[in-house]
């Protein structure tokens, strides 16, 4: 398998009042095609950060970040963007779709942005909504949506382009359980079809449907998991609860 | 509640410390434009019956010329009730800088008549050798006091400056001198060349034609004679052009600070409604929220009122002088109580007002709902935003076009006063139209002595027009600035609330350039919206203008082509002034604005 993503001695320290906070303190990870990794761990651990730096939302105070074997920590404000929009899809807990455009809007945004012809860009959010079971919404404003199909939404916008790597931090924080599912059961489909997926989750149930778990703790990765062992649903999450304790 | 409010009320401007000094900083601007704008009003109102008044102006005048019929007898007639005293009046000439101008010298006592006592704004009475000088024809050739006039025979030193009744100069000419006679005799010592003048006080005023009929009876054809009502009719036709178009412009200023007003104090009652919702969620009661908001904006109004007011009469005699010496009309004094109290109970109404009504909307909205559209967000489709998208404008353009629409509401007022601006450009440009059709006109002097030109060597653009551009051309700076402060208040406002959008934006692949032009854009359309509103409105305003003037002859319409180019001169001008703002927005880091509350 080809590795997407090799994250080595990656630290983040946030300027406080007088007190540095040490987010992340040196995370080496490697991350394969078509595999979805969960990144597990207690409020203020370091999962958020991690993301960001991955998607470039937040520079790093130390380490590297290589995609796709490219070296990317150091780029700048616009490179990242344009990175972004071509290689890295991004899914929130809060989902973040931008309020003034509709849902069909919001899909095809990223597409227009690499310069995908209107028609293509159309085609494409059409299918993904239809994938998603929302395109009866397509017309619709975002704040008309419920929580589930407003990260359905989201799903679709981050999916857009064919980015090489997902991104989804906290994915289902927001959602009632059948919603939250339903998005697992996404985000698992979606990398069997070959893509990426690395999410942060408190949820032993979400992270149980993930290829790789790891754990963090004050900023350093404590633990490591192998799911597709054949193991049970049931087992799986048993195992991550006792982690979590 | 009184001290919960109060402290809440004060935590809330702490918080908010930007909202809190731009609303400071927008309630100052209102209050000086409102100012000055009232300061303007009343001298453009009713200028000549104000100066009439104030220097109990005389209701006939009557002049001889040299050697004619004596005038001690008109005191006497039936109706009269005060009088000057018979003046002589004599014609000289004096030389500036080269050229020669005429000087008409009228002679006082040592001390100012009850009738016709002109109002001294500057420097004192004159004694011998000395001329008060009339405050138009002193300000037209920048004398002032201590300045000296060479005449044929004889060197005047100005004492003052004068307001004195009638039209000023140089419509009408020679410049009036007030001298003592002994100062008449050293600049021509035969008092036959000397004419008379005197004034006179009646019973009924409006009557005032019997008396001047009575008098050209007892004086026959060799004096001149007129009344009050006559001159006020001449100097209010002549002024006419002058006062609608002060007028209008301090019409125009109060529109732009009523509308600067809403957009600040509305829009910041709107961005505080997910605080709202916090508050009632901690047991505060409608009643007690909207309290609380109304308290937090009229202290931070008062701040406001106070510098402005303070500002405002500092800048107002940059306006109200120059316009009184055009019209004529009394000054306003530099400090009115009155005024500022009007202004003052005016401002802080209106923003009690544009506060009560959206807080008191929100804090009657369901806690659950309110906290859930914290970021409250117009609910429906862009119809603006397809248009652009129809137009194949690029993807940052289309975003900010649908975002310039956001608070409806907001965005109007903006517009308003941004098309406020432009209307004010229109209406300059119809004031210049204006000015070229109607020139300064010379008038003949009523007694044509041997060294008098007939006319003073005026040039036309150094005249009237000359003078009232300084005045149009500061309003508009007024007027722009009170846009543009509008404009910035709706960027920072917008900015703030739209913080996570712009993180979303980068987040899904917008360059900060782009989010850059993305924010540029969204006011740019309200520009353009200004622009395309702004100068029908000009058009209209300045029709209203000439209606109220009750006459065509004097106006004239600006070009197409300058008006067409005042459009794309408003989008530069918010371009220029956007993109700082836009761009300091745009290099928020991707996380922090996503964490932003």
């Amino acid at each position: 398998m080809d590795t997407v993503l090799t994250v080595r001695g990656l630290a983040k320290t946030y300027a406080g009042d007088g007190i540095d906070v040490l987010a992340l303190r040196g995370v080496d990870l490697d991350v394969t095609s078509g595999e979805l990794v969960a990144v597990m761990g207690p409020s203020g651990c370091g999962k958020s950060t991690l993301l960001h730096l991955l998607g470039g939302l937040d520079r790093p105070t130390a380490g590297s970040i290589a995609l796709g074997g490219a070296r990317v920590e150091a780029l700048g404000e616009a490179a990242w963007a344009v990175l972004r929009r071509r290689e890295i899809g991004f899914v929130f807990q809060f989902f973040n779709l931008i309020q003034t455009l509709t849902v069909a809007e919001n899909v095809e945004l990223p597409a227009l942005l690499v310069g995908t012809p209107r028609a293509e860009a159309r085609r494409r959010c059409g299918e993904l909504l239809d994938r998603l079971e929302v395109s009866a919404r397509a017309d619709a404003l975002p704040s008309r949506l419920s929580g589930g199909q407003q990260q359905r939404v989201a799903l679709a916008r981050a999916l857009v382009n064919r980015p090489r790597l997902l991104l989804a931090d906290e994915p289902t924080g927001n959602l009632d359980s059948t919603s939250a599912r339903e998005v697992v059961s996404i985000l698992r489909q979606l990398c069997t079809d070959g893509h990426t997926v690395v999410l942060a989750t408190h949820d032993p149930r979400v992270a149980a449907a993930a290829n790789r778990v790891i754990q963090l703790r004050d900023g350093l990765i404590v633990d490591e998991t192998r799911l597709d062992t054949g193991e049970s649903t049931a087992a799986v999450v048993s195992s991550l609860l006792r982690l979590e304790v | 509640m009184g001290r919960l409010t109060l402290k809440l009320a004060f935590s809330g401007m702490r918080q908010r410390r930007t909202q809190s000094i731009l609303t400071v900083i927008v309630v100052a601007v209102s209050s000086g434009a409102l100012t000055i704008a009232l300061a303007i009003g009343t001298i453009a109102g009713r200028p000549f019956d104000r100066t009439f008044d104030a220097t109990n102006g005389a209701h006939v005048v009557a002049t001889s010329l040299p050697g004619g019929v004596p005038l001690d007898a008109l005191d006497h007639l039936p109706g009269v009730i005060d009088s000057t005293g018979v003046r002589p009046v004599m014609f000289t000439g004096f030389t500036l800088e080269g050229r020669r101008y005429g000087l008409r010298l009228v002679g006082v006592g040592r001390e100012a008549a009850a009738v016709s006592r002109p109002l001294v704004i500057s420097g004192s009475w004159p004694r011998d050798g000395e001329v008060l000088l009339e405050r138009s024809f002193a300000d037209f050739h920048h004398l002032r006091p201590g300045s000296t006039l060479a005449t044929q025979r004889a060197l005047l030193v100005v004492s003052g400056i004068a307001v004195v009744g009638g039209e000023p100069y140089p419509r009408s000419q020679p410049g009036l001198g007030l001298a003592t006679r002994s100062t008449l005799t050293r600049v021509a010592p035969d008092a036959n060349e000397w004419g008379q003048i005197v004034g006179l006080r009646v019973a009924d005023p409006p009557a005032a034609g019997r008396v001047a009929e009575a008098a050209a009876r007892v004086l026959g054809s060799h004096a001149g004679i007129g009344t009050w009502i006559d001159d006020r009719a001449t100097a209010t036709e002549e002024l006419e052009t002058v006062t609608v178009i002060l007028s209008l412009f301090g019409g125009l200023l109060l529109l732009a600070a009523g509308a600067v007003l809403a957009t600040l104090v509305g829009g910041r009652v709107l961005a505080q409604t997910r605080e709202i919702g916090v508050l009632k969620a901690t047991g505060l009661t409608p009643g007690q929220v909207t309290r609380l908001l109304v308290t937090e904006q009229l202290a931070l109004a008062a701040v406001g009122v106070v510098a402005g007011i303070g500002a405002g009469y500092l800048c107002t005699p940059l306006f109200a002088t120059r316009s009184a010496s055009l019209l004529n009309a009394a000054e306003t004094p530099a400090f009115d109580a009155g005024r500022g109290l009007l202004v003052a109970t005016v401002v802080l109404a209106l923003v009690a007002t544009f506060t009560f009504v959206p807080a008191l909307r929100a804090a009657r909205r369901s806690t659950a709902e309110i906290l859930a559209a914290g970021r409250a967000t117009n609910r429906s489709r862009s119809r603006l935003g397809k248009l652009v998208d129809d137009l194949g404008a690029p993807v940052p353009v289309s975003v900010g076009a649908r975002g310039s629409f956001v608070h409806r509401g907001r965005t109007l007022l903006t517009a308003l006063s941004l098309a406020l601006t432009v209307a004010a450009g229109v209406a300059t440009l119809g004031m210049e139209a204006s000015l070229d059709v109607a020139t300064t006109p010379g008038v003949a002097p009523l007694v044509q002595g041997g060294e008098t030109p007939r006319f003073d060597p005026v040039d036309d653009d150094a005249g009237e027009a000359g003078r009232l551009r300084p005045i149009v051309y500061s309003f508009d700076a007024v007027l722009l600035f009170v846009g543009l402060v509008n404009l910035v208040a709706t960027l920072l406002l917008t900015t703030r609330e739209r913080v996570r959008d712009l993180g979303m934006l980068k987040a899904v692949g917008l360059t900060p350039r782009q989010v850059t032009g993305s924010l540029v854009s969204a006011q740019v359309v309200v520009a353009v919206i200004a622009g395309v509103v702004g100068v029908p409105l000009g058009l209209a305003i300045f029709r209203l203008g000439i209606g109220l003037a009750g006459s065509t002859d004097e106006f004239a319409y600006p070009s197409w082509w300058s008006l067409l180019l005042l459009v794309p001169g408003i989008v530069v001008l918010v371009a220029a002034l956007a993109t700082p703002l836009a761009r300091r927005a745009a290099s928020l880091p991707v996380a922090d604005a996503l964490r932003f509350e």
